[in-house]
């Protein structure tokens, strides 16, 4: 007998694909943005895949497990979307820039809104799309969350044009292939050893904080006939929970495949959207954003109409993927926070990460694990800036209760 | 044989990294006060179900961890003998 949660997954499944094949008669490319989508929110939820607790527990425990997953994946995108790129603008050196890359304005804005979030992230306990894959998992304090940021991107869409006209408009957007002659080879070449430069601080820092891991053995299965064998291969793939290297990775891949559709991963576009409609339906729409029509990144699409867009695809196609992957893992519980304090902390933390991923035009997803590879300096300092805000988030949570 | 006594600790409901950082505190203290006493966790958390055998692991405690229902564990933790408090 099929236990309940498989049943609820199964017909989840396939309600999403139907939804993906109706979607496409709209826009063709919508289904497999949605399907795409789905698989982003399997792999977080099936790896456990949260940017929030690479930071954090870089401070909190002098770990780095989940920071190598996410360098892995870093490396894998930074490679595909390089040649994308390339195909898009063979020619970097004559000011042109790849239309959708997220190739984001580097300055102060970066700063401010970098450690806004990683001190946001690290109170709510998630970032944003770590929060909504555990939304999908049942956990009441990620709704909130999420809420919170919804609710800070609105608060920072009513002041985006001052920053605009302060700020941002003075800085400037850097795209390593135009810069100096470095072509894509040698922007590439960059990064990649930007990667594994921090590949090897982080373990210099486990190794800094006396962090061993103790071998706890296996678990001993008999995989010998045929049913055994697959018996194995579900388990690995639904039940356990995947390493942060192969979650990495598959996220990485995943993210080529969203922006040779047609956009690089990104989530807080949409959840933008949803707050200038909120706004509106209380009539306090905020201002024409000045300046985000040249920039790609997680801006822009809040003009775009109707419910079912591109953003939309790509960033609640995560819920039913992490849904599903919970439900086969039994992983689904609805989890309600005892401590009144929880609610308060999720809450601040995302309005913390709406106001600063506004601020940043990403968060991330957007602004980190999509601008690196897109060959922008600006994902490096707003990693910088996160790990800056991240560690004070430690040092608040420590001595919350 | 003395009768372990046994610290427990109920934290379902909540989320990663609380448990992890209850627990390893708890630990913390009761290095400080005698041999180490046995603490037995109850979670909901598959992040900090996983993490906290770990932890526990480096400040010298072995891990039990028993599945108490869907998502839902118990990890028994005991000190090692012979570990230096």
């Amino acid at each position: 007998m099929m236990p309940p949660q498989y049943v609820v997954a199964v017909l989840v499944l396939i309600g999403s694909l139907v939804m993906a094949y109706l979607m496409s008669k709209t826009d063709p490319v919508l289904g497999p943005l949605w399907i795409l989508g789905m698989g982003a929110g399997f792999t977080l939820q099936r790896s456990r895949f949260c940017f929030a607790s690479a930071f954090r527990d870089l401070f909190l425990f002098g770990s780095a497990r989940t920071m190598k997953g996410i360098l892995v994946g870093l490396s894998v995108a930074t490679a595909g979307f390089t040649l994308l790129m390339f195909s898009e603008i063979p020619f970097p050196q004559f000011d042109a820039t790849p239309a959708e890359a997220h190739i984001l304005p580097v300055g102060i804005s970066t700063v401010v809104g970098g450690s806004m979030f990683g001190l946001g992230m690290v109170l709510a306990g998630g970032c944003v799309s770590g929060s909504l894959y555990r939304m999908a998992e049942g956990y009441v304090a990620s709704w909130v969350s999420i809420a919170g940021v919804v609710i800070g991107l609105g608060i920072m869409s009513q002041t985006w044009n001052w920053w605009w006209n302060n700020v941002i408009s003075n800085e400037p957007r850097i795209w390593l292939p135009g810069e100096l002659g470095l072509g894509y080879a040698g922007a590439a070449a960059l990064t990649i050893a930007g990667l594994v430069g921090a590949f090897f601080l982080v373990t210099w820092w486990e190794a800094r904080s006396g962090l061993s891991m103790p071998d706890l053995g296996g678990e001993d299965e008999p995989n010998e006939t045929f049913n055994e064998k697959l018996s194995t291969i579900w388990k690995r793939v639904f039940v356990r929970g995947w390493s942060a290297p192969i979650g990495g990775a598959a996220l990485g891949g995943i993210g080529v495949l969203m922006y040779m559709t047609h956009m690089p991963f990104g989530v807080t576009g949409e959840l933008m959207r949803f707050s200038s409609l909120g706004m509106e339906t209380l009539n306090v729409a905020p201002p024409e954003p000045l300046g985000l029509s040249n920039i790609g990144g997680c801006a822009g699409r809040s003009t775009e109409s109707g419910l079912f867009g591109h953003t939309f695809a790509i960033t609640v196609g995560l819920l039913p993927g992490a849904f599903i992957g919970a439900l086969f893992a039994r992983e689904f519980k609805i989890r309600i926070p005892k401590s009144p304090t929880r609610y308060f902390q999720s809450l601040g933390g995302g309005v913390l990460m709406g106001y600063g991923s506004g601020l940043a035009i990403g968060c991330t997803v957007g602004a980190f694990f999509s601008s690196i590879p897109s060959l922008s300096v600006s994902g490096w300092l707003f990693a910088v800036a996160i790990a800056g805000g991240a560690a004070v988030g430690v040092q608040v949570i420590k001595r919350i209760p | 044989m003395t009768d372990l006594k046994r610290l427990e600790m109920d934290l379902r409901g909540e989320e990663c990294p609380v448990p992890t950082i209850k627990t390893i505190n708890v630990i913390k203290q009761s290095g400080r006060n005698e041999a180490g006493e046995t603490v037995g966790v109850r979670l909901d958390d598959a992040v900090c179900a996983s993490d906290i055998p770990y932890r526990a692991g480096t400040l010298g405690y072995s891990s039990k961890t028993i599945k108490t229902g869907d998502s839902e564990w118990e990890i028994i933790l005991t000190p090692n003998t012979g570990r230096k408090s």
